[in-house]
């Protein structure tokens, strides 16, 4: 089989950089399988053979964590199951996660396109719509939002989005600026592509790839979001229940049921250091893709 | 005549440098040996991946963190073995001894440093001069490489000076602590026609007026036609061809150097020449295969060729071939053997995999 | 601010494109203005092929680019087949681009790293629809054979898998995909070795032949330019210095900047003494503040007083060719000395 040997690649020029350590293979396993479980249970929620998130046993509640083989993570101050609450607030956090991510991304990255390939007026103006977006600081933002609109997810998944809009932007718009003068760009419009082809065919998916490589660690972030909102009673309105809203529950009686705190703390921290490493991965194999091209 | 005198400037053996690549050693430089003589210009001709660059960064010590040289590599300089030179030493050699300017004058000037103390740097670390001293030294040098109104140069950042003024700083900057020899690796490449005729004329004055020796690299064959005392033209890492530059076009002898010559388009040609283009790919440097690296594209291929690589022979006084058949007028291939057809379909010359 | 004449345009239903008093600006910074071609004119008639030669910052990409309307120019003078093209709108300019098409000097940059080189062949094709897919394959193969390459290995592959010689010829593939009238090539074997860029000028050549195609080919390479031009224009600083036949310019060439251009070019000939031509000394003038009268005068050693006050007009020295300059057909040879003029004000003192 012959081997196109490309000449450049014969004269190395700059020495190679030592590579950081890799995360081991097994770790990138372990933090997919957490994940994909979580994704599990939190899909199929109802159809488990779990108790419902919502039904307070004052019996129960009134011996104590009560662990049994039944609730093997016990319950908490009005008796609710606390594996339930966990899964079903799973649902939340994972949907807020993905879907405010997912709409800073979508938003963002035609944004950034649209302000880096037209400039003039256009940029300046999406670029003032950025600046102030980021000059007000999130936690206030979010406080805003969140006492002037009801707390609904949509809600919830709009102000998040809002937030990770600007970062999205301004990588799309960087990236567009650099490629908008590439010469493949001159050549599509010299063949006759009308601006929408080139837009979508040449511009987009050269650079929605960084954005998207960010993506996956966005999630966790958000997660954590989401549950600071929770845990300031922002979030979700009860009976739903969610990760944030149970560390606070259970944050007044801590020397009595600390595993009512136990069991949301470490499942978001699970939760946020799978995406974290699976989002490491997922951007080095892209960065990859990305110098070979 | 002093011992000094008959000790070649620079003498290179046997150059081999190799990188470590994810396929597995790269052998860009195979066996290279040159010698050079105070004041003499050698010019070092190949095309990219001819290793033409690898070889003056092995030089100079700056191959790259990833690469390595074989045991028995020797360079020499005035005498002294380069491979093994103590820690005090390497300190006041590389800069000082030999100097070298890079192709791209704007990415090897710090874009953030002023001029001047681009220029005093150098001269303070290895000669140990004082900042005035060398400030004014630097003055004396801007001014020796043609750059108008030097002292208001000094304090300029190298974005508000053109592409040829740029190089000549980066000139003065080589030249600052006086070299016996300057390494000048595609100097010229960048800039315009007529700018790099000012540059090259003023490299040939220096070296007169300071009877400095060079070491000229470049792909371009009239770049070095006129100016440099030897060429030694390069191919995949070998040297192909070694000699004095009138034998070189006179009495060519490689079937490379020769497709060089043919190919390039001349002044002096009428329009629409045709031009002689030789097809074929780079061989593998890392699987590297037992026999000429030439194969591929050469007309004038031979079982022999194939059977193992020819090393350097001479074929003349002071000329020196890496070829089992080298050209003599009479061999001297008319055709071409432009093959349109890419390396896929070239099978019988696919042998290097 | 005046062209520099249009004596060198032929009869108008002669030729293929004619461009006259072309001015290309662009803005830099907020104020101020580069002035990269400042009224230009010239012809190329069908099948021919036109050189354009000149060194950094002479316009000449920027020419190349401002033809295809891409951006328009200024103002000026484009006509194609007899159309005015500076004053069509949106889409009939984009009809238009079947006619005229384009090559690049990167060859791997302008090619779309993440498509497959069929797909990059057929661009053209998709764009303006009206085959069927089988037809659109049989042409690409077509295509890739006329450049040289084999389809069946070729169609798969990625831009970064080929080496230089071949990203061009895919250039050149798609380029011809829509059967153009006219192809700007924009320095297409600058980034190229000797050995490939003699297999691509011979490819042009014979493409020329085979499809009829008329070339405006660009380069800083003079070698490269006498050897695929039928005529030969010399650029400076955005304006014309010598327009003619390949033959006259390359061998009585008249204006003293091409004859200092020609004497910097180093020949593989070891018997030429370099240092025995003259070298043109001194800087490019800046293309915000352009030197008034001939924008050469600041480097020219036969400028006068004139050069300063009066920009010269292209004229007629011999048969099919043209020279702007006040002392043309002098040579450099007669010059005094090369001077380093102190006071190279660019803008003349007030009359």
């Amino acid at each position: 089989m012959v081997t196109l040997l490309k000449v450049e690649d014969l004269d190395v020029k700059a020495p190679r950089r030592v590579a950081l350590p890799k995360m081991p293979k097994i770790a990138v396993w372990l933090a997919a399988f957490w994940l994909a479980t979580l994704l599990f249970v939190a899909v199929f929620a109802s159809w488990l053979p779990i108790a419902p998130f919502d039904q307070p046993n004052f019996d129960a509640a009134r011996q104590g964590p009560s662990f049994s083989l039944h609730e093997p993570l016990g319950r908490d101050g009005l008796g609710q199951s606390i594996l339930s609450r966990l899964i079903y607030g799973a649902q939340i956090s994972l949907a807020v996660g993905f879907l405010s991510v997912a709409f800073g991304l979508v938003f963002g990255v035609t944004l950034g396109i649209v302000a880096g390939y037209f400039g003039g007026w256009i940029d300046t103006v999406i670029g003032v719509f950025t600046d102030t977006l980021l000059s007000i600081p999130p936690l206030v933002l979010l406080l805003a939002l969140a006492v002037t609109l009801s707390p609904s997810l949509g809600n919830l998944v709009i102000s998040l989005g809002l937030l990770g809009l600007p970062t999205f932007l301004r990588i799309a718009r960087a990236n567009t600026l650099s490629i908008a003068k590439r010469e493949y760009v001159a050549a599509s419009a010299i063949l006759g592509a009308k601006r929408s082809r080139i837009l979508l065919r040449e511009i987009l998916p050269n650079v929605i790839t960084p954005p998207l490589a960010y993506s996956i660690e966005i999630v966790g972030v958000f997660i954590v979001a989401e549950a600071s909102l929770s845990f300031l009673g922002l979030g979700i309105p009860p009976p739903r229940p969610s990760w944030g809203g149970m560390i606070a529950e259970g944050m007044s009686d801590m020397g009595r049921s600390v595993h009512i705190v136990a069991g949301p703390v470490v499942v978001l921290f699970l939760t946020v250091l799978a995406l974290k490493i699976v989002g490491d991965r997922f951007r080095e194999r892209l960065d990859v893709r990305e110098r070979v091209l | 005549m002093s011992a000094d005198e008959r000790v070649p400037l620079l003498e290179v053996e046997h150059l081999t440098t190799r990188f470590a690549t994810d396929r597995g050693q790269l052998t860009a430089v195979d066996d290279v040996s040159l010698t050079l003589d105070r004041g003499e210009m050698l010019g070092i001709v190949g095309e990219s991946g001819s290793g033409k660059s690898v070889l003056a960064r092995t030089l100079m010590n700056i191959a790259g963190a990833n690469s390595s040289v074989t045991p028995q590599t020797r360079i020499r300089f005035e005498g002294r073995d380069l491979r093994n030179l103590s820690k005090e030493e390497t300190k006041h050699f590389w800069g000082k001894e030999i100097a070298m300017i890079f192709q791209n004058p704007m990415t090897s000037l710090n874009p953030v440093r002023q001029i001047s103390r681009q220029l005093t740097e150098p001269m303070r670390y290895h000669l140990g001069l004082s900042k005035r001293e060398a400030q004014d030294r630097a003055v004396e040098l801007l001014r020796l490489v043609g750059i108008s109104s030097p002292g208001h140069r000094m304090s300029q950042y190298p974005h508000q000076l053109s592409g040829g003024m740029r190089q000549r700083v980066m000139i003065a900057i080589a030249l600052s602590c006086e070299p016996k020899l300057l390494v000048a690796d595609e100097p010229t490449t960048a800039l315009d026609v007529t700018v790099q005729k000012q540059i090259l004329d003023l490299l040939a004055k220096l070296q007169d007026d300071l009877g400095m020796a060079m070491i000229l690299i470049t792909h371009d064959l009239g770049v070095v036609a006129g100016r440099a005392h030897r060429i030694a033209v390069m191919y995949a890492g070998q040297v192909m061809e070694e000699s004095t530059t009138k034998h070189l076009f006179e009495a060519t002898s490689h079937p490379y150097t020769e497709s060089l010559l043919k190919a390039i388009p001349r002044l002096s040609q009428p329009s629409h020449t045709r031009l002689a283009a030789s097809s074929g790919a780079l061989p593998d440097l890392v699987n590297v295969i037992d026999q000429c690296r030439f194969v591929g594209r050469c007309p004038l291929v031979e079982d022999i060729c194939t059977a193992t690589m020819p090393k350097m022979a001479s074929h003349r006084p002071g000329h020196s071939v890496r070829c089992y058949l080298p050209l003599t007028p009479a061999t001297v291939p008319s055709g071409t053997n432009e093959d349109v057809a890419e390396p896929e379909k070239l099978n019988q010359s696919d042998r290097s995999h | 601010m005046a062209g520099t004449g249009t004596a060198q345009l032929r009869e108008r239903d002669k030729v293929l494109l004619r461009v006259e008093d072309l001015v290309v600006e662009f803005p830099v910074g907020r104020r101020e203005v580069a002035h990269a071609v400042s009224g230009i004119s010239f012809d190329v008639a069908k099948g021919e092929t036109l050189g354009l030669v000149g060194e950094s910052g002479c316009g000449k990409s920027t020419t190349g680019r401002a033809i295809l309307q891409y951006p328009r120019p200024k103002s000026g003078s484009v006509r194609f087949e007899g159309e005015e093209l500076t004053t069509l709108r949106a889409n009939d300019l984009r009809a238009r681009r079947l006619r005229l098409q384009m090559i690049f000097q990167d060859p791997t940059s302008s090619l779309n790293p993440r498509r497959k080189a069929g797909r990059l062949v057929a661009e053209g094709l998709e764009i303006w629809g009206g085959r069927t897919k089988t037809e659109v394959e049989e042409r690409v193969n077509e295509l890739l054979t006329s450049v040289g390459l084999d389809p069946d290995a070729v169609r798969e592959r990625r831009p970064h898998q080929f080496s230089g010689g071949q990203c061009q010829r895919l250039s050149i593939a798609r380029a011809l995909a829509l059967d153009p009238e006219l192809i700007v090539c924009d320095e297409p074997v600058s980034a190229l070795d000797v050995s490939v860029q003699a297999q691509i000028l011979n490819l042009l050549e014979d493409l020329k032949k085979k499809f009829g195609v008329t070339l405006l080919f660009i380069s800083h390479d003079l070698s490269v330019v006498k050897n695929i031009s039928d005529r030969v224009m010399v650029m400076y600083l955005g304006k014309v210095c010598e327009i003619g036949s390949t033959e006259t310019v390359f061998a009585s060439p008249s204006h003293p900047y091409t004859q200092a251009l020609f004497a910097s070019v180093p020949e593989p000939d070891p018997d030429v003494d370099p240092t025995q031509a003259p070298t043109l000394g001194g800087e490019l003038p800046s293309p915000i503040t352009p030197p008034s009268g001939c924008r050469f005068r600041t480097r020219c050693p036969l400028a006068t007083e004139r050069c300063i006050q009066e920009e010269p007009q292209v004229r007629e020295v011999a048969a099919d060719h043209f020279v702007a300059c006040h002392h043309a057909g002098m040579s450099l040879e007669d010059a005094e000395e090369i001077p380093l003029k102190a006071a190279e004000s660019p803008t003349p003192a007030a009359t």
